[in-house]
């Protein structure tokens, strides 16, 4: 994994290529911590939402074991009413980049080809 | 110190930086506190020096349903004020030890390595973990990574390194997400034996942990570090001693090391490539080679767990080579210090029904190794082909 600078520097990357970004983290699967975060507004909570989202990829972990599934989790892709929501898995599964969206602003295919742009220098 | 706070639903944990004179302790503190949006408490400081310590308290992540809350307080590092180092020391669920990476600090770094050693080992439960966050990385003399692992090596320490510069805010949220992870190997630890505590935490906040100190000091240090504070200076802590024992290290480091002789009969078979013919003469297509494991194992599955995590931790930042025999098993050799090896039939497409033989490999290794545990572990880790695989890891021996 890289360091705070570069993970910074990647979110960086990815907003400049999605409109309407609302906050973005690197968070560590285990613990729920960021390991790097930006939030563009005040009324959301990005370490909450890290947390839980956490709890979120490791009960989809759980069903797919439960289904004896073998194939791997690449991304989450989350629809609200007026919002986006984003979780990408890194390869080896010990981190994932979280973002959410204005969804008037962007859609689903942006999101998702301008965090598999960018990933490559987080991992 | 770790308490689950039931009534706020969180489980409290204290992360204590720790680490000689100037190393940036404060430094690494406030540029923690900067990143995760939280303000940094100094009771009192001298000329820049901390005087009690700096306070962080962060509340991020999960752990089992529960928020973790984070007591994070930095050591004064002054020899002066040892008194307030050791309290501080000894309520510690996880120790990040910001290591100065200057030829002057370096000495001091391991002078104040064993007093944290010291001081440490005559705690009762579950091993508290260290980190060594070695900083002042961007300094041109900057000592090179590994003979910081020749020296921990050297005073027998399984501890996790994290590069960083706090004056930039580099690494310092790594090594941090790191400790806490120690840590909750450790809370976990204290539920499996029914020791971890509930209720309020006892010391609650910057203010309780300030009162706490003078009471237990009496007024009676404040005066004479206001009467007579110096500040402590690196030179001081040097001697002939420690300087002749590093170099004595590095020489040792170049003489070399020698293979861990086999233990068993499939260790002891010639190490086989990969490829390899048929009966026919035509190259077999090569096996798959598993991803080793790192620190990032899931929590639970590696035994000892907080030494184990470490080892896991400088065999995940290194690359590694591995080697398949006849049999199927993998094996490779790490920095020149592990042996890691796993067997054909340790694999299981569930962590649950790896499990039980993770326990009884841990069981084995306690009983016949009792003396030795830090110098192996095993883990059960996934092997980046959808299943999970059962590592052993040895400590080479050197010559």
């Amino acid at each position: 994994m890289a360091n705070e600078k570069t993970l910074m520097e990647a979110i960086a990357r990815i907003e400049a290529d999605v409109g309407g970004v609302i906050a973005t983290a690197i968070v560590d699967l285990e613990s729920g911590m960021t390991l790097a975060s930006k939030s563009n507004r005040s009324d959301f909570d990005l370490t909450v939402a890290s947390a839980y989202n956490s709890e979120l990829v490791k009960q989809k972990l759980k069903i797919m074991q439960a289904l004896n599934l073998k194939s791997t989790l690449e991304d989450m892709l989350l629809t609200l009413s007026d919002q986006l929501h984003l979780i990408k898995i890194f390869p080896g599964g010990a981190a994932f980049l979280y973002l959410a969206a204005d969804r008037s602003a962007t859609n689903l295919a942006i999101l998702r080809n301008a965090v598999n742009k960018h990933s490559a220098s987080i991992t | 110190m770790a308490v689950l706070d039931s009534q706020n639903n969180a489980v409290v944990i204290r992360v204590v930086y720790d680490g000689a004179p100037l190393a940036g302790k404060t430094t690494s503190v406030c540029a923690l506190g900067k990143g995760l949006g939280a303000g940094v408490f100094s009771p009192a400081e001298l000329n820049g020096r901390t005087l009690y310590f700096d306070w962080l308290d962060y509340t991020g992540g999960l752990f089992e349903g529960h928020r973790i809350r984070c007591q994070i307080v930095s050591a004064p590092g002054q020899t002066s004020l040892a008194v307030r180092r050791r309290q501080l020391l000894e309520s510690a669920d996880v120790v990040v030890f910001v290591g100065d990476s200057t030829p002057a600090g370096f000495d001091a770094d391991r002078a104040y390595l064993g007093s944290l050693c010291s001081v440490l080992r005559q705690l009762v439960g579950p091993p508290i973990g260290i980190v060594l966050q070695a900083n002042k990385r961007d300094l041109p003399d900057a000592v090179p990574v590994g003979r910081m692992r020749s020296m921990l090596d050297g005073m027998d320490m399984k501890v996790g390194v994290v590069e960083s510069i706090a004056t930039e805010g580099s690494g310092i949220r790594e090594a941090f997400v790191f400790a806490v992870r120690l840590a909750l190997d450790r809370v976990r630890e204290l539920m499996r034996t029914g020791e971890l505590k509930t209720g309020r935490p006892a010391i609650d906040s910057a203010q309780e942990l300030l009162d706490d100190m003078k009471r237990r000091e009496d007024g009676a240090l404040d005066l004479a570090v206001e009467s007579v504070l110096t500040h402590t200076r690196l030179n001081a802590l040097r001697s002939p001693t420690v300087a002749s024992e590093v170099l004595e290290q590095v020489v040792r480091e170049d003489a070399g090391v020698n293979e861990l002789g086999s233990r068993s009969a499939q260790a002891a078979q010639t190490p086989q490539r990969s490829h390899r013919l048929n009966a026919t003469g035509h190259w077999l297509a090569e096996r798959a080679q598993p991803a080793a494991p790192n620190e990032r194992v899931a929590s639970g599955m590696v035994w000892p767990p907080i030494d184990g995590r470490t080892i896991l931790q400088e065999i995940g930042s290194s690359s590694v080579q591995l080697n398949s025999s006849v049999a199927g098993d993998w094996f490779g050799v790490v920095n020149d210090r592990w042996r890691i090896h796993t067997q054909a039939t340790a694999v299981y497409s569930t962590i649950e029904q790896g499990r039980p033989a993770l326990i009884q490999l841990a069981r084995n290794y306690a009983a016949t190794f009792r003396s030795d545990t830090v110098e192996r572990c095993v883990a059960l880790a996934e092997d980046g082909q959808g299943k999970f695989r059962l590592w052993q890891i040895q400590r080479l021996e050197r010559t």
